[in-house]
């Protein structure tokens, strides 16, 4: 089968098999994310610290973020990992085309989400509401408002880099599968830029709460 | 339909019905509730993620076992930190 041909090409002399390799590369991943959770996890805690310091300030704060466009960022973003989700199925049935379209879907979503949060960021702008010592909105003047957009900025910046980075996987993903470059048997690339994504989803559905359902 | 797209399928109408469950909920006055609440099913909804679309499911021990660590630092982090400023006090001078 040209398919299995293909998939041997892939395996690295120290692999026994390409199921021992596509193991050790699940678990490399798993490592990674592990340590991307405790990346965001120290910002979570600095979160925790401060909205336990000024519970009032955080929810003052907090009703100058946009539900409408967070809630509709949610949705776009679990959207796009049920396509991402898709179109691994699709590889594994051997349905090529199929997963590419559901992964420039994915990436489309993806490019939506960044648009929205920038649009948001400008609205903030728009407002005077800056990070940290530069804040210039009188309503956030108060210690805690301003610990509030800080940790907004920095937590929702540094998942946007993580979006932006997975909107570029995305579309990697969907040219090559496009191209035939992933089989049933060997796909490995698209199980781990998969993985990846559905990590940027998580790390929105804890942001989604703490920022814009606080009230 | 194949098997693995209606798995899909179903946490994905689950993630919804909880994301709007969520969303509703932040309507209600639970107080101190509230937030904890919130990030249970946050939480849950991770964890279908994971188990779901990431296949932890199809994963062996070692996958589980990072993420299980991750999940218990991040915890302990977050909780110590929340536990730290909740239990301050004002020391007096002598």
């Amino acid at each position: 089968m040209p398919g299995e041909t293909g998939a041997a090409a892939h395996l690295g002399e120290q692999f026994a098999d390409l199921g021992t390799q596509r193991h050790a590369a699940t678990f490399g991943m798993w490592v990674f994310l592990a340590s991307e959770a405790l990346f965001f996890g120290a910002l979570f805690a600095l979160y925790a610290g401060c909205r336990t310091a000024y519970p009032r300030a955080f929810r003052l704060a907090a009703g100058h973020t946009d539900l409408l466009l967070g809630s509709t960022m949610t949705y776009v973003l679990l959207t796009a990992s049920f396509l991402v989700a898709l179109a691994v199925g699709a590889v594994r049935a051997g349905a090529s085309r199929r997963a590419s379209t559901l992964l420039i879907a994915a990436a489309a979503l993806a490019a939506l989400f960044l648009v929205l949060k920038a649009v948001e960021w400008s609205h903030h702008l728009e407002d005077a509401i800056f990070p940290g010592r530069y804040e210039a909105n009188v309503a956030l003047a108060a210690p805690g408002a301003r610990a509030f957009f800080t940790l907004y900025y920095t937590m929702t910046g540094l998942h946007f880099l993580h979006t932006l980075a997975g909107f570029f996987v995305l579309a990697w993903l969907a040219v090559r599968t496009r191209r035939g470059a992933y089989s049933p048997q060997w796909h490995t690339p698209l199980e781990l830029g998969g993985m990846y994504w559905h990590f940027v989803d998580i790390v929105w559905l804890f942001l989604w709460p703490l920022f814009y359902l606080l009230r | 339909m194949t098997r693995a797209t209606r798995h899909y399928t179903v946490a994905f109408v689950a993630l919804l019905v909880l994301s709007t469950a969520t969303l509703l909920l932040s309507f209600v006055h639970l107080g101190a509730f509230s937030t904890a609440l919130a990030l249970l099913i946050a939480a849950g909804k991770a964890l279908l993620v994971a188990i779901v679309f990431m296949h932890l499911a199809e994963a062996r021990a070692s996958g589980w076992l990072a993420m299980a660590v991750a999940v218990g630092l991040v915890v302990t982090l977050v909780g110590l930190a929340f536990l730290d400023v909740a239990t301050r006090s004002a020391v007096p001078l002598p």
